[in-house]
């Protein structure tokens, strides 16, 4: 309250004086008769003479105090390009600048108003006009044209190095996630949808896809000097913006659009902390860290695009090694199929129909040489082939009355099937997995697929198998074997698998 | 001294020309020469005057998180006398940083340079330099500055309100300011609904004026005054009008449209982002529902053609 009240009074103060001095102006004025005007004026260009010294000398120290603390030399290939574009332009700006306001500030200072001084009338000039139109415009079309031209080379896909690295990062409040494709070179895909971004499956990776189980997150992104190196830019909840400034990189995350950045660093970390060593501003003492501010020099990733609250701590930290050194990290790494493979719902591999199986001895209806039953005999007889939680066995026949969980009647052949190789090999039993396609909610195709497993346990059950020997279970739309883009791939993944948890 | 001997001759010309209708036509009261003024002069010094505050605001709100860009690790006690809970301990939340940020640029771009200056300049030269007495409408003229100064009311409310002003960028982008959450980002509640309201009004002023603008240099040019020879100032103006008339609507569509997101649950610009874990997807399918792409894309189009204003 009291700094309140200070600071009421120091307003108040202020304008007192404003009003004194208007007064005593007045009172001068009616005293000798002196218009107050003619003297304000020279003033005023004394002041403007005075504020274009004061201007010009105030951004050259400027310059001075604040150029050696910039973000140093650009560390990429194509930054060298930008900086000396930027460089250009700021020279030419400059020159513009200074002569301007040079003569804006001079002209108003030695033409102003006095009496019985009359204004030059002054009005058109044809070739005035056409100069200080075409040469901005030739200057400008030049520098523009140099833009473009490093853009187009900065942005030419067939132009990029076939070896580079690929690093995937995703930005989220308030975070990156940065995705390397560990050795096999490829990422494994992502599925954006309820059911694969969990807490625990940030970016939904489809741990199916095999390409994914070598996939590892980095806390720190790693470059190799010399390598050129392509951003994949993402973005899960609002807009961000990847930016590393001593690259020179800047570019959006934007939620369903991706984007992309190819960089090619030059200079290790290492490298640069010697660069800046023999940098006066670097050589000063970090007073947070007692040592010369060089030797904690990192390369830093930030986002540069207002983001929510904590917008501000989106940082990573930027570390450029040599091949040797980024192996050696590489090594290190574990992949994060690792850490969440235990929890993966079980079963990866599905056998369907089709593929060469002994034919066995049991009298099967209707099932064709490779069929799946005779599939699943021959993983029954095969004592090499333990039981495991991973390979499923595809029933193509066994067929329900559409979102219902009604066997049609043509399913029987397939039932029975099952019944008399249950009967033949009375050690086994068996899971029943039920499975839809991707059509409608994941909640309602869930249970649908489990009251289906469900009914194919009760049919079996009534045609005399024990209740202890079989189990049921749904799995609503995961693990398609088909694409679910194509209805002949949906017919596919509306089905029901089995697997032997015992024999 | 100039402008007011101007003014004389103006008043006195008007003077002998009404004359000969009704006498108490001309007789103004202090509410219509001030306040309600259709008057091209006192418009513009009501749009200067208003410009000057907004100027004032603009550059105290760069002061305050100059300090914390300055001084990030220093406390500033008078901060926490002035701004309450926005700085405990004297030190500037982040979230009213941003909001800062946010209005910093929202004003001095709009308040100051499209209202204040444009509205101070264009007001006053244009009948001067185009030799007409007063604008095309004058009516319309005093409209633009009620809308102006309703949405500055507006603006300058929402900074007094519990959960601060819009902290999204003056850019105002979906999705941050899409989500009428104040999680996500604490402006995006009745904050950003402010700004909206702002900026419509805003707009419509800008309207309202810039057509006058335009209409008046067109029609209104004394005897002998081909568009060839009007000075360059009336080029400049005009093309800034016509600019304006041009993006203005499509900046108007594009916060309306995001109010119906935010208030309507529809998906201009949201669907398939995460947040909090939460996939949101189309929340009410309109018969246009487009992509947070093109939703974006079509704001910043607003954005970016706004931009060329500031090239002439
Ligand atoms: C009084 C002198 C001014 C100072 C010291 C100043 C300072 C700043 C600073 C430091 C920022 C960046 C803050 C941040 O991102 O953390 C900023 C943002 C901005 N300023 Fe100024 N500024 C001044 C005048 C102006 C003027 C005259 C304009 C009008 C064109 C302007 C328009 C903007 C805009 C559009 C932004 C971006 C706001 C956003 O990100 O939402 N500023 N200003
Ligand atoms: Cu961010």
């Amino acid at each position: 309250m009291t700094t309140f009240l200070v600071f009421a009074i120091l307003v108040l103060f202020f304008m007192v004086l404003v009003l004194i001095a208007k007064a005593s102006e007045l009172a001068s004025e009616l005293k000798d008769g002196k218009r107050a005007y003619d003297n304000q004026s020279k003033w005023n260009g004394y002041f403007l003479l005075f504020f274009l010294v004061a201007m010009f000398a105030g951004s050259a120290y400027c310059f001075k105090v604040l150029m050696p603390v910039m973000v140093p030399k650009a560390v990429s290939v194509h930054g060298v390009k930008t900086d000396l574009l930027f460089n250009t332009t700021m020279v030419i700006i400059l020159i513009v600048f200074v002569l301007t306001q040079a003569a804006l500030f001079y002209f108003a200072y030695r033409y102003n108003e006095s009496k019985g001084h009359q204004a030059y009338f002054y009005p058109h000039n044809n070739t005035l006009e056409v100069i200080w139109t075409v040469i901005p415009t030739i200057v400008l079309t030049g520098l523009i044209a140099m833009g473009m031209y490093e853009w187009m080379h900065m942005f030419n896909v067939e132009a990029r190095d076939k070896k580079m690295m690929v690093v995937e990062v995703t930005a989220k409040q308030f975070n990156w996630m940065v995705r390397y494709s560990g050795k096999d070179g490829k990422f494994g895909d992502r599925i954006i949808d309820q059911e694969h971004i969990t807490p625990t499956n940030e970016l939904g990776i489809d741990w199916t896809d095999k390409n994914s189980h070598d996939d590892f997150l980095a806390d720190k992104i790693y470059l190799v000097k010399g390598k050129p190196v392509l951003f994949k830019l993402g973005a899960q909840d609002v807009l961000h913006s990847f930016f590393l400034p001593h690259f020179r990189v800047k570019m959006d995350c934007v939620p369903g659009i991706p984007t992309e950045f190819y960089v090619e660093p030059t200079t290790t970390t290492v490298e640069m902390q010697e660069y800046l060593s023999t940098q006066p501003w670097w050589q000063t003492i970090n007073p947070e860290t007692g040592e010369p501010r060089w030797k904690t020099f990192k390369y830093e990733l930030a986002c540069a695009e207002l983001c929510g609250k904590s917008h501000y701590g989106m940082q990573k930290e930027v570390v450029v090694v040599t091949q040797q050194e980024y192996d050696e990290w590489l090594s290190k790494q574990t992949a994060m199929y690792e850490s969440v493979k235990s929890t993966l719902p079980e079963k990866t591999e599905v056998v369907l129909a089709s593929m060469e199986a002994p034919v066995s001895e049991i009298d099967l209806k209707g099932a064709a040489e490779t069929g799946i039953e005779n599939q699943l005999i021959a993983f029954i007889n095969d004592a090499s082939r333990p039981v495991d939680k991973t390979t499923w066995f595809s029933f193509d026949r066994l067929l329900f009355e559409t979102g219902k969980a009604t066997l049609k009647a043509e399913s029987n052949e397939q039932l029975d099937n099952m019944v008399a190789i249950l009967n033949a090999h009375p050690a086994v039993e068996l899971k029943i997995g039920g499975y839809t396609d991707n059509v409608g909610k994941a909640a309602d195709n869930l249970k649908l697929s489990d009251e289906r497993a469900k009914a194919v346990k009760a049919e079996l059950e009534k045609k005399g198998i024990a209740a202890s020997r079989l189990n049921a279970e749904g799995y609503g739309d995961q693990f398609p074997v088909g694409d679910n883009k194509t209805e002949d791939g949906r017919a596919k993944n509306r089905r029901i698998d089995v697997r032997v948890t015992k024999k | 001294m100039q402008t007011s001997t101007v003014d004389h001759a103006h008043t006195d010309t008007h003077h002998d020309h009404v004359h000969g209708h009704e006498e108490h036509h001309h007789e103004e009261t202090f509410l219509t020469k001030y306040i309600f003024s259709q008057d091209h002069k006192m418009i513009s010094k009501q749009f200067l005057i208003t410009g000057i505050f907004w100027g004032i605001v603009g550059g105290l709100l760069s002061i305050l998180f100059r300090l914390q860009l300055g001084w990030p690790n220093e406390t500033f006690p008078f901060l926490e006398t002035f701004l309450g809970k926005w700085a405990e301990g004297g030190k500037i939340s982040s979230e009213f940083y941003y909001a800062m940020v946010t209005m910093h640029g929202t004003i001095l771009v709009f308040f100051v340079l499209t209202g204040g200056l444009s509205g101070t300049f264009a007001n006053l030269l244009i009948p001067y330099q185009v030799g007409t007495r007063d604008m095309a409408s004058p009516f319309i003229n005093m409209l633009s500055y009620w809308f102006f100064l309703g949405a500055s009311v507006v603006m300058l409310l929402s900074f007094f309100i519990q959960t601060g002003p819009a902290s999204g960028g003056w850019t105002a982008y979906p999705p941050i300011n899409g989500l009428r959450d104040t999680g996500v980002n604490l402006g995006s509640g009745l904050g950003f609904d402010l700004w909206i309201l702002g900026m419509t009004l805003f707009i419509c002023s800008s309207l309202l004026g810039g057509l006058n603008y335009i209409a008046t240099v067109l029609n209104q040019r004394t005897k002998g005054m081909s568009m060839f020879k009007m000075p360059l100032t009336m080029w400049a103006l005009m093309f800034t009008a016509v600019i304006g008339v041009l993006s203005f609507p499509a900046l108007l569509a594009g916060c309306v449209l995001l109010e119906f997101d935010r208030l309507l649950d529809t998906s201009f610009y949201l669907n398939n982002i995460i947040i909090n874990g939460q996939l949101l997807g189309y929340k009410v399918v309109l018969l246009f529902c487009s992509s947070t792409c093109s939703g974006s894309w079509v704001t910043r189009r607003c954005i970016s053609s706004f931009y060329q204003l500031w090239v002439l």
